[in-house]
């Protein structure tokens, strides 16, 4: 572990509204714990949105987000997302990595370089350097962008349901690269919908249902006993909604 | 059709035998297409990305603009630049008039609209579908302009070669503001324009036929880099 101070989210009278829709309402939370933090809930319960929330991708109808204390859009902030999809430039591999990188100059030293090469072949795309980005296969490309988030050494990596259309595999090569990177500091927030995972992941977990935080416990708790009834019924696999 | 046939040969004749006059004609279409193009290009690339990323008071107004003058008719522009660059007009001073400074002023000015718009539609294309990646990774707005130009660069490759295909088969603004003259503004357009009228149908047709396999070159090359782009990926 890193000496990194742990970062601190935290979210007072959240409202996102889509045509009149109340899609998600948060009255508090607060994310502070080390570790990797997994949102669970049913498709459409708002876990996605609420990471996008956090990111700034969308901006909310009321209420706010700081992180540290200071508002999303400061740039200090360090935080990074990976997309449930991964968006990829019409460039190589190691483009796709060095144009979203900040760097010092306008050109990228050999150090940085260094850097972007090591990060590739850790998820093992070390040899497709010069590949075109646009012909990786879907877990490489979802590789490609969580190495991509990770370039940066951010504070917080919000990770949106990155393995949901990719095989076992490279499903526990991704987990183990998340994994690997909380315990060099980074605080992970993490989305899924699959109890399974989550409970591989968690050290902490909240349960959002239709636009609400329904329940927030360590790991233990959230498993062995929750307290609301929709988590049991939703970890019982009861909740067919 | 005799007569036809005899056209052709000696117009071929002309071509093979790489008459000086035919290539000197050739060599200012290139010269001056080319060079208008490049002028454009620079100044028209960066206007399309800013207009394609930034939302500003009055940035719908010049798109609209832009859109409109992509069919500016070229004698209205010849008329306009001839104004500008007569001896009365507020350009006169510089004695451009029937140079090929003058050709290039109109033809820039007939490829800018048509480079730019096509340019922002491109890069409004792109960032609507990177809005969210950017949002992600925190990607500085000086990275995004670098970005759009490299992700659109065959999409820009393609909207050159089309301000190319328009400047090198342009006639109405250059025969106003060049005047046609021998071996100083004769271009390709306006030397087939002129040898056709006297009869000299052997060397309008020999220019005639390089300006056609000119812009079959330039289609050539559209076509490969579109298999190119989708072959590797790149589409």
């Amino acid at each position: 572990m890193t000496n990194k101070k742990e970062p601190k989210i935290e979210i007072k009278d959240l409202k996102f509204c889509h045509n009149g829709k109340v899609l998600l309402c948060v009255d508090y939370l607060r994310i502070d714990s080390p570790g990797i933090t997994v949102i669970v809930g049913p498709n459409g319960a708002g876990k996605s949105l609420l990471l996008k929330l956090i990111q700034g991708i969308e901006l909310p109808s009321a209420g706010q987000i700081r992180l540290n204390g200071l508002p999303i859009s400061d740039k200090r902030q360090s935080q990074s997302m990976v997309l449930q999809t991964p968006i990829l430039m019409r460039l190589s591999v190691y483009q796709n990595m060095s144009m979203c990188f900040e760097r010092k100059n306008f050109f990228i030293s050999a150090s940085e370089k260094q850097k972007i090469i090591d990060i590739l072949s850790r998820v093992g795309l070390g040899k497709k350097l010069s590949a075109p980005a646009k012909l990786l296969s879907g877990g490489e490309k979802q590789k490609l962008s969580l190495a991509r988030s990770l370039i940066s050494n951010p504070s917080i990596l919000l990770v949106d349901e990155p393995t949901s259309t990719i095989d076992p595999n490279t499903t526990m090569l991704i987990e183990g690269l998340i994994k690997d990177q909380s315990k060099k500091g980074t605080k992970i927030i993490f989305v899924t919908h699959d109890i399974n995972q989550a409970f591989r992941l968690a050290s902490d977990a909240i349960m959002i249902y239709q636009g609400k935080i329904v329940e927030q416990e360590n790991v233990i708790s959230f498993f062995e006993n929750p307290k609301s009834d929709f988590t049991k019924n939703y970890l019982a696999g009861k909740l067919l909604v | 059709m005799q007569f036809i046939n005899e056209t052709l040969s000696l117009a071929w004749g002309l071509i093979l035998g790489f008459d000086s006059k035919v290539f000197e004609i050739v060599w200012l279409s290139l010269k001056v297409s080319l060079t208008s193009l490049i002028l454009s290009c620079l100044f028209a690339i960066p206007l399309g990305i800013i207009l394609g990323v930034y939302k500003f008071v009055g940035r719908n107004f010049v798109v609209l603009i832009l859109n409109t003058l992509m069919g500016l008719p070229p004698v209205v522009v010849g008329l306009s630049v001839y104004l500008l660059l007569s001896r009365s007009g507020p350009m006169g001073w510089m004695n451009f008039l029937y140079t090929p400074y003058a050709m290039i002023i109109a033809q820039f000015i007939l490829i800018f609209p048509i480079i730019s718009s096509l340019t922002c539609q491109k890069v409004e294309e792109l960032n609507s579908e990177y809005k969210d990646l950017f949002v992600s990774l925190r990607v500085k707005k000086t990275q995004q302009f670098l970005i759009f130009f490299l992700d659109s660069r065959f999409a820009l490759l393609t909207i050159f070669l089309a301000g190319f295909g328009r400047a090198i088969s342009e006639v109405g603004a250059v025969i106003i503001v060049g005047g046609n003259i021998d071996h100083v503004t004769r271009m390709m357009t306006t030397a087939i324009a002129m040898h056709t009228s006297q009869g000299d149908l052997s060397l309008a047709m020999a220019l005639g036929i390089i300006l056609l396999l000119i812009a079959l070159t330039v289609n050539l090359l559209v076509f490969s880099l579109r298999l190119f782009v989708k072959r590797y990926g790149y589409d």
